[in-house]
């Protein structure tokens, strides 16, 4: 009698992971359900037995490469370097974070870099009642605050990169560079790369294909007569978008003209021209878009403060002056997520008035 | 014949002063053409009416650099013949730095009185700055006999405050930051109506009162005792020294960002072309040739399309000179 009951319990034992595995299982997703569209930055290539997400550079400049490497069937499972499932991350940026919220996983974030420059929304008083931890305010990651918060994996940047740094005391490192990418579109498919890391493929594919359906039907064509060029000058040098970036596509898609179409090498190399130059070729440009942070209530007597030339620009006489204020638009957090809104705004504000203020842009008056 | 030499030096330098402000106005990305001068100078609009601002540009950022290379070679060879050390200088001694946390407090710091516009408060706040770590200096040197161990206090001093920009950095947001980054790395441009009329002002008034001046200087050149028993009121030349100093690097590090090299590379260039100690000489020498290399430093950044910063060009034209004052120093130490 007793070896039947042990032989029972010992059954019992034996069947509970197998009845884990089944319900793992049924959350697999197919290798065609991440397909990558757009992206340009990270990309998936299969083996007999596993399928690898390969993240590198887009910069000829600049090179680097990272890779998650998954056992075949399963995207639950990375066995390359993280622990899976993924409960504990640190971030660089907050464009991480954004990317993380998207998919109702903030909870999951325990440190971040230099909160003290996020907006303070609601996110951010999420961040704070989680009591995440500021692992940087300034310069390097603190290494004794990452070790403190064990995340699975911290999601780093790969600009003046130190792996070493990181693997000497164990923490799980990957590249993320999403900001490589040059279409508005390329850089919200990172979804799907955050997808697979927090097992939220099905809600990434979803939110990107219903935004990006949307992007794709706002998509006009070029009007040639839509001038526009972009920000302001720092001293003697004014540094542009790339025609080829993120945001030089969304003007373009948008049907503005942007002065300096035909320039630049590459999507990440900014163009960087004298004053003298810029104030040349952009005087008589239809649309000035600023993308800066100045305090709430900036004018356009501000800006003509600035420097004593802009009351001749054509766009500040005509009150066309395109202005995001990034220390209180989310352009640099939702706005990562909401091309498709950013277009639009950008479409509508050509056609109305002054009093335009859309959630990004309004202009300045 | 020595006299006839200092005139001839003086002469070249004029000329080649003024060959450089003429350069000044055509250095750039654009090419400008006379008629655009021309039309600039007989207030007629040309074809173009970017070129006229391109030029009032230019010719603003000339106007500036003159003074601001005048007002700290002055300001270092004051420094150098109180302190009688070669090395000493708005930058070296840690004035310039205190010029630095005044702004720091306003750019940073968020310190801006009501009522006050921003040039005021900062330049009010540069002043402080720069005139407390003076004040130090000063207080400093009645215990620090030895002028080199004066030099590191200054150095110390200027890490002082680096050190407290830092922390100010961690409270400030992303825009101030980079605003005051860049601020950091010195320009003589973007100077223009109102701010060109008060920077003009007060660093002429500077510059004008040095001149009466001299004659303590060159008695303060031969050792305080030999001033003292000619009749110079000490404590009158100190105020005046501090006054004037910390005035001139206030105005120019609050308009032109901490520019350096220019302090201490003149007055050592001066005083090897002319090998005088006598400041009715040096005096003049040093505003000329602080204002060519001045100038000289925002063409060749010029010259790159504005992507190299002033202070790289100050440190390019000024370090060797540094470099060769102390090699001198070590054979022969004494101003």
């Amino acid at each position: 009698m007793k070896l039947i009951l042990i032989s029972l319990m010992l059954c019992l034992v034996a069947c509970q992971p197998v009845q884990k595995k089944e319900e793992n299982s049924s959350a697999y997703l197919p290798i065609s359900a991440i397909n990558i569209e757009v992206a340009k930055g990270f990309n998936i290539v299969e083996t007999d037995s596993t399928f690898k997400m390969i993240i590198h550079s887009l910069s000829p400049k600049y090179q680097f490469e990272d890779s998650l490497v998954f056992p075949k069937k399963s995207l639950k499972k990375p066995f390359k370097h993280l622990i899976n499932p993924i409960e504990r991350i640190a971030c660089q940026s907050s464009t991480h974070l954004i990317f993380i919220n998207a998919l109702n996983n903030t909870q999951k974030v325990k440190g971040i870099s230099e909160m003290q420059y996020m907006p303070k929304d609601s996110l951010y008083q999420v961040l704070e009642s989680n009591h995440v931890v500021e692992i940087n305010k300034n310069g390097e990651a603190n290494i004794e605050k990452l070790l403190a918060i064990h995340p699975d994996v911290f999601l780093v940047y790969p600009f003046e990169w130190q792996s070493d740094r990181f693997k000497k005391v164990n923490i799980k490192t990957l590249l993320v560079s999403e900001y490589m990418e040059t279409t508005p579109l390329g850089r919200l498919e990172w979804i799907k790369f955050f997808g697979i890391l927090l097992n939220e493929s099905e809600k990434a594919a979803t939110i990107f294909k219903e935004k990006s359906r949307k992007y794709e039907a706002l998509v006009v064509p070029v009007d040639t007569s839509e001038t526009i060029f972009f920000n302001l000058p720092f001293n003697d040098t004014w540094d542009m978008p790339a025609p080829n970036s993120i945001s030089g596509n969304l003007l373009k898609d948008a049907g503005y003209q942007y002065i300096y179409a035909n320039l630049g090498e590459g999507a990440n190399d900014n163009l960087v021209q004298s004053k003298e130059k810029v104030w040349l070729d952009a005087m008589n440009a239809k649309y000035w878009l600023i993308i800066a942070n100045r305090p709430q209530g900036y004018s356009l007597a501000d800006l003509k403060q600035e420097e004593t030339i802009y009351k001749e620009f054509k766009a500040v006489k005509d009150k066309k002056v395109i202005f995001c204020n990034t220390g209180y638009s989310p352009y640099f957090t939702q706005g990562i997520i909401a091309p498709d809104e950013m277009l639009k705004e950008l479409l509508e504000i050509k056609s109305q008035g002054v009093d335009y203020a859309g959630v990004y842009f309004r202009y300045l008056k | 014949m020595k006299q006839l030499k200092i005139i001839t030096w003086v002469l070249i330098l004029v000329i080649l002063l003024f060959g450089l402000i003429i350069g000044s106005l055509f250095a750039g990305e654009i090419n400008i053409d006379w008629q655009s001068f021309m039309d600039y100078f007989t207030n007629t609009t040309g074809s173009n009416i970017g070129y006229q601002y391109i030029i009032e540009n230019r010719l603003n950022r000339t106007i500036v650099a003159v003074f601001a290379g005048a007002a700290l070679s002055l300001a270092g060879l004051i420094l150098q013949v109180f302190f009688r050390n070669p090395l000493a200088g708005p930058g070296v001694l840690g004035i310039s730095s205190g010029a630095s946390l005044g702004v720091a407090a306003v750019v940073l710091g968020g310190l801006n009185f009501q009522g006050f516009t921003g040039y005021t408060t900062s330049v009010l706040a540069g002043f402080i700055g720069s005139f407390s770590v003076l004040m130090l200096l000063i207080l400093a040197s009645k215990y620090i006999r030895q002028s080199v161990t004066l030099l590191v206090f200054g150095l110390m001093i200027g890490f002082f405050t680096s050190a407290i920009l830092n922390v100010l950095y961690q409270w400030a947001d992303a825009e101030s930051t980079r605003e005051f980054v860049v601020w950091g790395l010195g320009s003589f441009e973007g100077i223009y109506g109102n701010a060109l009329l008060f920077f003009i002002v007060f660093v002429g008034v500077g510059i004008g009162v040095s001149f009466f001046f001299i004659k303590p200087l060159n008695a303060l050149a031969l050792g305080v005792e030999y001033a003292q028993t000619i009749g110079v009121n000490m404590r009158q030349l100190k105020w005046f020294i501090i006054v004037i100093t910390g005035l001139l690097t206030a105005i120019v590090t609050v308009f032109c960002g901490p520019i350096g090299f220019l302090g201490i590379a003149v007055p050592q260039l001066v005083r090897m072309l002319s090998r005088s100690q006598n400041h009715n000489v040096l005096l003049p020498l040093c505003l000329l040739l602080g204002a060519i290399l001045a100038l000289l430093s925002d063409i060749f950044i010029r010259v790159f399309d504005g992507n190299v910063p002033l202070n790289t060009a100050t440190s390019l034209l000024g370090a060797p000179i540094i470099v060769w004052t102390i090699i001198k120093m070590n054979k022969r130490f004494s101003i």
